[in-house]
């Protein structure tokens, strides 16, 4: 574990060296626990291709199994394009296993790190809350992408 | 021992990463640009006032003697900044902080630099490094409730730039909050608001292919997340000039110096820059602005944290379904029909 911190926090500072690359949301990252990466499988209902912050809304089971409404927070639109989404990366009706920092408060949503779509390929519409390409590297050579929805995995 | 390998090896993939989209953005240009030798995109030096002056006006004005009062361009002579530009570095927060950078600027770590700021201006600030040391972050940031970061944050805010010369006005555009400079060239400072704005009021001149600039009249504010806050007696003078690196990219330098009577001990100076960014254009981003309406989801909460609103809370807006008249077709922020 020991190796896999220091390594990420290698890569994270490593990135900084690209300056004009800097994804920064437009408001603090407090209200995100970041100690943890969490995966939510569902529907896409919207996604909001918007400044200063992209949302992605998917219908996906509670812990009660209650169909509920998730929302993801992503970068700004330039960060987004520059990591290869775009408007139309994700459709309405189209299932996605999002992988996210939930919230602190524990309520339904969190910050995008990465989105699994239905064909394998992987979709990165993160903020600079997270290392999406280190993280989504991670998830797949763990096996994680196949945990069920709700798993959380503690980075600690 | 492996560990150190495995750290050693990350750090070699982040720069050769860093340097391979370096190369990718450096494409040509179609404009003739002077090339500065040993500049750099990612550190180029301060360039401190010739002398110390005590305001910004005084500086301003020595800068326009040196010019013998300005270059009077022409639509045919003007120096063109096209294209779609996005920030790059800057030395800002090594004011603030000993060794500062912006990789510490808005995280925990850095320590206060003593003899900067004044008194209520330090404590301030080293409150604001405390807070982001115990909770990771700056818990709320005034752009959380759609109010304009301004002057300086503008020059270094990370989205999409563009800029306009023409003789007698500049235009400096930026997506983000809507925000745009205009220079009044060869012009003098008019204030008939009666108060102060985000962006301030800036005249200029150009001393051939520089722009020189003296803004006043700014919104309190900060000079970023996580950095100290700016009084509403701020003045600022900068220099911006277009470069090409010696690694053949187009690069906006701006050296400036920041007069703060109420802020700051003595005047500060650092540089910005912006780069050219074609990989925008390939992409066929165009500058769209920020609609606060979608950001106002976000608000502070009684921990006194950012926070949102989300669907199912009353007060949540539907980013593309929100309309103030649900039963009139066609009015929902929908055009895609999502």
């Amino acid at each position: 574990m020991k190796k896999f911190i220091m390594t990420y926090t290698a890569m994270i500072i490593g990135s900084f060296l690209t300056l004009g690359q800097f994804a920064l949301g437009h408001h603090s990252f407090a209200m995100f626990d970041n100690s943890k990466e969490r995966i939510i499988e569902g529907t896409v209902m919207r996604w909001a291709f918007n400044n200063p912050h992209t949302w992605l809304y998917i219908e996906a089971a509670d812990e009660n199994g209650e169909m509920i409404t998730w929302g993801f927070e992503g970068a700004a639109q330039v960060h987004a394009m520059r990591q290869g989404v775009n408007g139309t990366t994700f459709q309405p009706g189209e299932r996605v296993k999002v992988i996210m920092l939930p919230l602190v408060s524990g309520e339904p949503a969190g910050a995008m790190c990465f989105v699994q779509k239905e064909d394998g390929s992987i979709a990165r519409p993160n903020d600079g809350v997270c290392d999406s390409e280190a993280r989504a590297s991670v998830w797949q050579q763990n096996g994680w992408l196949n945990s069920p929805s709700l798993t959380t995995y503690d980075l600690d | 021992m492996k560990i150190k390998k495995s750290i050693i090896h990350s750090f070699l993939f982040a720069i050769l990463g860093s340097f391979i989209q370096l190369q990718a953005m450096a494409q040509g240009s179609a404009i003739e640009q002077a090339s500065i030798p040993g500049a750099t995109r990612e550190n180029p030096e301060v360039e401190y006032p010739a002398r110390d002056f005590s305001t910004a006006e005084e500086h301003y004005n020595f800068l326009s003697e040196q010019a013998n009062g300005g270059t009077q361009h022409t639509m045919s002579t003007i120096p063109v900044w096209d294209g779609l530009w996005s920030v790059g570095y800057n030395s800002m927060p090594a004011i603030f902080l000993v060794e500062g950078s912006m990789a510490i600027a808005m995280r925990p770590g850095g320590e206060v630099r003593e003899g900067i700021l004044t008194p209520a201006y330090e404590e301030h600030f080293r409150a604001r490094r405390a807070e982001i040391n115990e909770n990771g972050s700056q818990l709320y940031d005034r752009l959380t409730n759609c109010e304009y970061p301004g002057m300086p944050r503008w020059l270094w805010e990370p989205y999409v730039k563009e800029f306009v010369n023409m003789p007698n006005q500049s235009w400096m555009l930026n997506d983000f909050m809507n925000e745009t400079r205009r220079i009044y060239i060869n012009a003098e400072h008019v204030n008939i608001d009666g108060k102060h704005s985000a962006t301030g009021d800036s005249v200029g001149f150009w001393d051939n292919d520089k722009l020189i600039v003296w803004t006043k009249w700014i919104n309190p504010a900060d000079y970023l997340r996580g950095m100290p806050l700016t009084s509403n007696q701020i003045e600022i003078v900068e220099t911006w000039q277009q470069i090409t690196t010696v690694e053949g990219q187009r690069q906006l330098v701006t050296q400036v110096t920041f007069y703060d009577p109420i802020g700051l001990q003595s005047p500060q100076s650092a540089v910005y820059t912006h780069t050219a960014s074609p990989d925008l254009e390939e992409f066929g981003a165009r500058i769209r602005n920020w609609e606060c309406t979608t950001s106002s989801n976000s608000f502070q909460d009684e921990d006194g944290r950012t926070f949102f609103r989300l669907p199912g809370d009353p007060e949540f807006r539907d980013p593309r379904g929100f309309t103030d008249f649900p039963d009139i077709p066609g009015q929902s922020l929908n055009p895609m029909g999502q």
